[in-house]
């Protein structure tokens, strides 16, 4: 673990038990097939993947929200994964998730100043006559008036209960964020809104994310390194910027080059886009992306591609950049 | 108030919507969800309505396709299909109109399909029910249109039911329903908003080379600038149930006029550059019932004038671009902002 390394990951497994119809075959989906990577203290680490390729589920495993078939979660130094149950309390205090559709997370019968007030009492954060004031300070600190901890949160559009799932998460003080597309379901306008809101907290408050997002632009704006994401592994990680620029993996480029870009000379360049994500019941032999890649070879049907670091801090899960596999002719994609 | 313009005059407007205001009934009082809602619709183009969540996209495209007349609302204004007007028309007429020269795709395929019927025969009624043709006869066109969609198989898949597709494949499906009666108009209410990227990227070039083969005009309502440019030809920006702006989509992304045109572009995070700062409009929309009755975008406008606060504006012709903005109404041309 690098010294600078908040929360490290280290080969974790989960796997779904999956029938397929009413007393079909049982099989094994592998949502996370031994995923691997560190998110440095206030940084934005970013994963980003298509539906159903893992993100979500990485997400939650890592707090235990989902328990991990193997593998190991390491937060400053102290392992989630083999925490005990009193531990593992202690430990999700500093790290919070907030989730997409921030309503179906917040209790309707609750009052907006009620659900703050919750996890000070549960953690004993500060006494009881001093919690109005601080879920006042929460509320503004996430740009709503202080008023609104007498609203339900109904009453609020998606934008603002977002803020109210973000007030939340930084009730404990955490220093780790974990956001499930944490932005897609609102507007642009809204969505910058947010952006502007998370990455204001995350200086004033050294925050260190974890931000799954299926938005490349998003990911770009938002985060300074991260990992691309296909069935259940990671194809590629490094630096956003680099990965779009210059994506090594050919589904890093496909994602990129699909993505819709707000310049009408661009977006309309025919999208080379082949194929459509198999079913994570029954991935392909070899690497899993290889029916759908354009540079796909014998060898690729075969064995799956390990991860390696081919430039500094850029690693990638793809025989094209594998001298031993290539012999002298690596790809420079 | 369209610009004199050789090329675009020599193409036909299909359909033209004016001044259509919708208002609903909340409590006693009528409000209106939409209203100064014009464009037109030109044949063999592809319209994009563009905006955000509330501005009344989809209840436009609902009153163009006759859906909105319950009881609680009313139709105001002018929906000029092929010289037919649809405003106030009978549904028992609509009926006639609507499915085959009026096709429609809407955002969740799975909502438009019925899960215990076969996907060919679903696609087979669309024909049948609009055109008197042999079984046989609507089962060959079937398989020809899943093949124009790009369904593979369609042999085998005619038999499959929805739920036995992907996310992409049903978007598909329903498209050849749609494109089962050779519309000259195809309404797409965010078709491609619920799939992944890559798959977005498929159906919506798909789409471009269907309107092409088929010779339709498509009104495409999205939320993202990203599918706008990928495929319209034209755009009309929406905001609190107005269009402020129509231009043409070149136009719209280079010299956006409106300020909310602009504010929204300057808020979506780029793939391809680093923003140093993503621009903010402050505040939200307003709610229906607190719709300004003056320019209703003037409370998180950065250009706001008093003028703003007490007069709607007009529409303003600025070089090929139509813009509803107070800014533009010096000698009906550039201004100074």
């Amino acid at each position: 673990m690098s010294d600078d390394a908040i929360l490290k990951v280290t080969q974790l497994r989960k796997t779904f038990d999956s029938r397929s119809g009413f007393l079909g075959r049982k099989a094994k989906v592998h949502a996370l097939d031994g995923i691997s990577f560190e998110v440095k203290a206030g940084e934005a680490y970013g994963l980003v993947g298509e539906s159903g390729c893992g993100k979500s589920t990485a997400g939650r495993a890592l707090l235990r929200l989902i328990e991990p078939d193997s593998g190991e979660v390491e937060f400053k130094g102290q392992s989630v994964t083999s925490a005990s149950k009193r531990h593992l309390r202690e430990l999700r205090r500093h790290i919070q998730i907030i989730f997409q559709d921030p309503y179906a997370s917040l209790n309707p019968k609750q009052l907006v100043g009620d659900l703050l007030a919750e996890p000070l009492k549960v953690h004993k954060i500060v006494t009881d006559a001093e919690i109005p004031e601080r879920v006042a300070s929460l509320l503004t600190s996430v740009g709503l008036p202080a008023e609104a901890a007498t609203k339900y949160p109904h009453e609020f559009s998606g934008g603002q209960r977002q803020r109210i799932g973000i007030a939340r998460a930084l009730a404990l003080e955490s220093e780790f964020i974990v956001a499930d597309e944490a932005v897609s379901a609102l507007d642009v306008s809204i969505q910058a809104q947010i952006l502007l809101l998370l990455q204001k907290l995350q200086a004033e408050r050294n925050l260190s994310f974890l931000f799954i997002t299926h938005d490349l632009g998003v990911l770009r704006y938002f985060c300074q390194r991260g990992s691309v994401m296909y069935l259940g592994r990671l194809v590629e990680s490094g630096p956003t910027r680099d990965m779009l620029d210059r994506p090594l993996h050919p589904y890093t480029r496909m994602l990129r080059e699909a993505s819709p870009s707000p310049d009408p000379k661009t977006a309309r360049a025919t999208v080379k886009v082949a194929g459509e994500v198999p079913s994570p019941l029954d991935p392909p032999q070899g690497c899993h992306f290889h029916p759908r890649c354009p540079k796909a070879m014998p060898h690729c049907r075969e064995v799956y591609p390990e991860m390696r670091e081919v430039e500094p801090g850029r690693h990638v899960a793809c025989h094209l950049h594998d001298p031993s596999v290539m012999g002298e002719q690596v790809e420079g994609v | 108030m369209m610009p004199e313009n050789a090329v675009q005059s020599a193409k036909d407007t299909i359909l033209k919507v004016e001044d259509l205001r919708i208002e609903f009934r909340i409590g006693r009082k009528w409000y209106a969800a939409t209203r100064n809602v014009d464009f037109e619709l030109k044949a063999d183009e592809t319209l994009a309505l563009v905006g955000e969540s509330g501005c009344g996209k989809s209840i436009t495209c609902r009153a163009i396709l006759g859906l909105v007349d319950e009881p609680g609302s009313r139709t105001r204004g002018s929906i000029n299909f092929k010289g037919q007007e649809l405003v106030g028309l009978p549904d028992r007429k609509f009926q006639h109109i609507r499915g085959k020269d009026l096709a429609m795709i809407f955002q969740e395929p799975m909502t438009a399909l019925n899960p215990v019927m076969r996907v060919g025969e679903q696609i087979s009624e669309a024909i049948t029910s609009h055109m008197q043709v042999s079984g046989a006869e609507a089962r060959r066109r079937t398989l020809e249109l899943m093949e124009s969609v790009r369904i593979p198989a369609p042999e085998q898949r005619y038999r499959d039911y929805p739920h036995q597709f992907s996310g992409g494949m049903r978007q598909r499906v329903v498209i050849a329903m749609a494109l089962a009666c050779q519309p000259s108009v195809l309404l797409a209410d965010e078709p491609t908003t619920a799939l992944d990227v890559t798959i977005q990227a498929q159906v919506l070039s798909e789409l471009r080379e269907l309107r092409e083969r088929n010779q339709m005009s498509v009104i495409f309502i999205t939320h993202s600038m990203g599918v706008v440019a990928a495929v319209a030809d034209r755009v009309a920006v929406m905001y609190a149930g107005e269009v402020v702006e129509v231009a043409e989509v070149e136009t719209v992304f280079k010299e956006p006029r409106h300020p909310y045109t602009q504010a929204l572009l300057a808020s979506i995070p780029s793939v391809e550059s680093d923003k140093e700062d993503l621009q903010v409009i402050p505040g939200q929309v307003p709610s229906i019932v607190d719709f300004p009755e003056a320019c209703r975008f003037a409370e998180r406008c950065p250009h706001v004038m008093p003028r703003c606060r007490q007069e709607a504006p007009p529409r303003f012709q600025v070089g090929s671009t139509e813009v509803r903005c107070w800014l533009y109404e010096s000698e009906n041309g550039e201004t100074g902002q």
